[in-house]
């Protein structure tokens, strides 16, 4: 997986100007995840939020984040390395050796002249960095709005996890791909026999509000029984049968979703934190966890199928445009309510936050 | 629990129909609660609201079942179950109470149920097919079909049952009911005061026929809206058409029951299909749709949500 724009990427029917620059400035006050926290060991890497290049880097164990890009001439600091000067960690820049510590400022720059002090300006702006979820998250606003939103499943030894990376980013904005995975009136369409049935198309009656920095959406549904609904090791597990799910799906503003499905076999929770490369690109970090059918050998079965959905939502969510999703008052979308009434509530709040604002 | 309220906890609610949930309520340690006869209601506390009746609709002794549809116009209660319940919370119930009346004959049974007044009836239709007595139901409703209770509304030998739209087609006909009743005929009637009038007067001329009535509500207490929730007027350009659409009731509601269908889509304010063009009068925006600029304006609104400013009269394109 990389994180870098892929080399066929094109951007059609892009966004004006104006929509990328309130696409951008609307996420910026939120946490966002870029790296899993595993990932990140003794050496810089690179990553894009939001369209700035950041270097990631351990410094003294501590994950820091800054430019990806020299304060001196520019050069990219992911392509530097960790030095160790006076007791501590640095992250040097490999072009002339100027070195940073952990609160951005500079510490070493080779070519000072005796004499001289290292220049007050040479330091970099440091940016709020949180691990959680076995994730790392960055803030790129001085003040977050929402904190991370919280996974209790996560920490809970009593839930099994799988944890999913997507081979390629999706050619997505993050707010188009959680609004992918909120919606359930496509479960018959793109996910018949695994989350629905085309001959019952019809919606559920959704109960839809706000706690705190979460929407949260809660609904019936009969769906097929297989691995996305029951557990099917046990014996009595039937494969024609349906089966009762009730959902409540957290969306932690604007980027997180956490869909809590319950059965009577227990609880399944898909997690999804995205991570917004850009307007128009995405990385998700997607979590699943259950508290059933436990054994360690069952994770790759529960695996494949979780990438065999997202692979089915891929090509229709990637092709959605505009890429941002728009505003209301475009009339570019025709929501039907009540079926809708989940996604309407998604938008309305991410319009009230700043990040649809133009197509 | 022996005293006569008692702390229950929610452990499930579900959407039956739109703005109506079906709520169930459980003892903390799963204990069996007090039983209760065909008909009964249980009357919770709602903190700031009051005490409000609710019919059990289920028969497991473990559990309470109860149906809450959003009142327009309410007096909070419902709205606040709607908004403000979550499974695992607590609230306080009070034993079931025989509000309705058990059977005092052995005849033939009508139960006569308007929209959410369906709800005594389960029990009671239940208990009188149980005792081996032909029991015909009529159930007004919009959308009905029985769309609330399908399993438990199933005609059945001796019981037929007859569903009423309201949204599209006549409502029961109590007058030839009241004729057609044989004698010694028990009725169970529940539903909106109109309904309960028009069945008391129907009936009245009936002293062979046992009549039990059972309204929603005790009469109205007055509730102050919030601020721009409030009654105002409609008057309808084209047809010169007037009425007033009360506290909380939705004006796209009240347009359909004067039988002015505009065309929509999201219902909720967003996707700008039901736009429609206002001649006169002073709005209260509510949607995402029109820019600042356009709702001051003042020429244009959004039926599905937007209201008349309250006290004041709103004169519409339609």
């Amino acid at each position: 997986m990389t994180n870098a724009l892929p080399s066929d990427f094109r951007s059609e029917d892009g966004p004006s100007a104006e929509a990328i620059a309130g696409f951008r400035a609307g996420m910026e006050p939120f946490w966002h995840p870029v790296l899993e926290a595993a990932s990140l060991a003794d050496r810089p890497r690179a990553v894009t939020l939001l369209g700035r290049r950041l270097v990631l880097v351990r410094l003294d164990g501590v994950a820091t984040a800054f430019p990806d890009t020299c304060r001196h001439f520019q050069a990219q600091l992911s392509l530097g390395s960790v030095v160790r000067v006076d007791g501590r960690e640095l992250l040097q820049c490999n072009y002339h050796g100027w070195a940073f510590a952990g609160d951005g400022a500079c510490a070493r720059i080779p070519q000072l002249p005796a004499g001289r002090c290292i220049p007050k300006t040479a330091g970099l702006r440091r940016f709020a960095v949180a691990e959680r979820h076995g994730l790392i998250w960055v803030c790129l606003a001085e003040e977050p709005r929402f904190p991370i939103p919280d996974f209790p499943e996560e920490a809970d030894p009593r839930f099994r996890k799988v944890r999913l990376l997507e081979e390629h980013p999706m050619r997505t904005s993050a707010t188009r791909m959680i609004m992918g995975t909120l919606d359930d009136t496509h479960f018959p369409w793109v996910h018949e026999g695994i989350l629905g049935d085309r001959a019952h198309p019809e919606p559920p009656l959704h109960r839809v509000w706000r706690e705190g920095a979460e929407l949260i959406v809660q609904y019936e549904a009969d769906q097929p029984a297989g691995i996305m609904t029951t557990d099917m090791s046990r014996p009595e597990s039937d494969a024609g049968a349906t089966v009762r799910l009730t959902y409540t799906d957290h969306v932690g503003m604007p980027n997180v979703i956490r869909l809590v499905k319950e059965s009577a076999a227990g609880r399944y929770v898909v997690w999804l934190a995205t991570s917004p490369v850009d307007y128009n690109l995405t990385i998700n970090f997607w979590i699943f966890a259950r508290d059933y059918d436990l054994a360690a050998e069952r994770d790759p079965v529960y695996l494949q199928m979780a990438a065999h959905v997202r692979e089915q939502d891929r090509p229709l969510i990637e092709s959605q445009r505009p890429w941002i999703v728009p505003p209301f008052w475009t009339q570019i979308e025709l929501p039907l309510g009540p079926g809708d009434l989940p996604l309407i509530e998604y938008q309305k709040w991410i319009e009230e936050l700043g990040i649809a604002t133009a197509v | 629990m022996t005293a006569d309220r008692f702390l229950l906890r929610i452990t499930r609610i579900a959407p039956l129909a739109e703005g109506v949930l079906a709520i169930t309520l459980a003892a903390p340690d799963g204990a069996p609660l007090p039983a209760a006869a065909p008909g009964a209601h249980v009357e919770i506390e709602i903190p700031g609201v009051g005490l409000r009746p609710y019919s059990l609709t289920g028969d497991d002794p473990r559990r309470y079942e109860i149906a809450v549809a959003l009142a327009a116009p309410g007096r909070g209660g419902s709205r606040r179950i709607h908004d403000g319940w979550r499974v695992g919370d607590e609230v306080r119930v009070s034993a079931p109470r025989d509000g309705f009346g058990p059977a005092r004959a052995n005849g033939p049974a009508l139960l006569i149920a308007g929209g959410i007044g369906i709800t005594p009836m389960l029990t009671i239709r239940r208990a009188l097919i149980a005792a081996g007595r032909p029991v015909t139901l009529h159930h007004a409703a919009r959308g009905a079909g029985g769309g609330l209770f399908p399993e438990a509304l199933r005609a059945a030998p001796g019981a037929p049952v007859w569903h009423y739209d309201t949204a599209c087609g006549p409502r029961p006909d109590l007058a030839a009911l009241a004729c057609s009743a044989p004698a010694g005929t028990e009725v169970w009637c529940c539903g909106p005061a109109r309904m309960i009038d028009a069945a008391l007067a129907a009936f009245a001329a009936r002293p062979d026929v046992v009549l039990h009535v059972e309204r929603f509500t005790a009469p109205a207490a007055p509730e102050t809206p919030p601020a721009d929730a409030g009654a105002f007027t409609v008057a309808l350009a084209r047809s010169g058409h007037r009425f007033t659409v009360a506290p909380h009731e939705p004006l796209l509601e009240r347009l359909r029951a004067e039988g002015v269908l505009p065309e929509t889509s999201c219902e909720g304010g967003v996707c700008g299909t039901c736009l429609t063009r206002v001649l006169g009068g002073a709005i209260a925006h509510h949607d995402y749709y029109l820019s600042a600029a356009e709702q001051a304006a003042g020429d244009r609104m959004l039926v599905c949500v937007s209201r008349g400013q309250p006290g004041t009269t709103l004169v519409l394109d339609l």
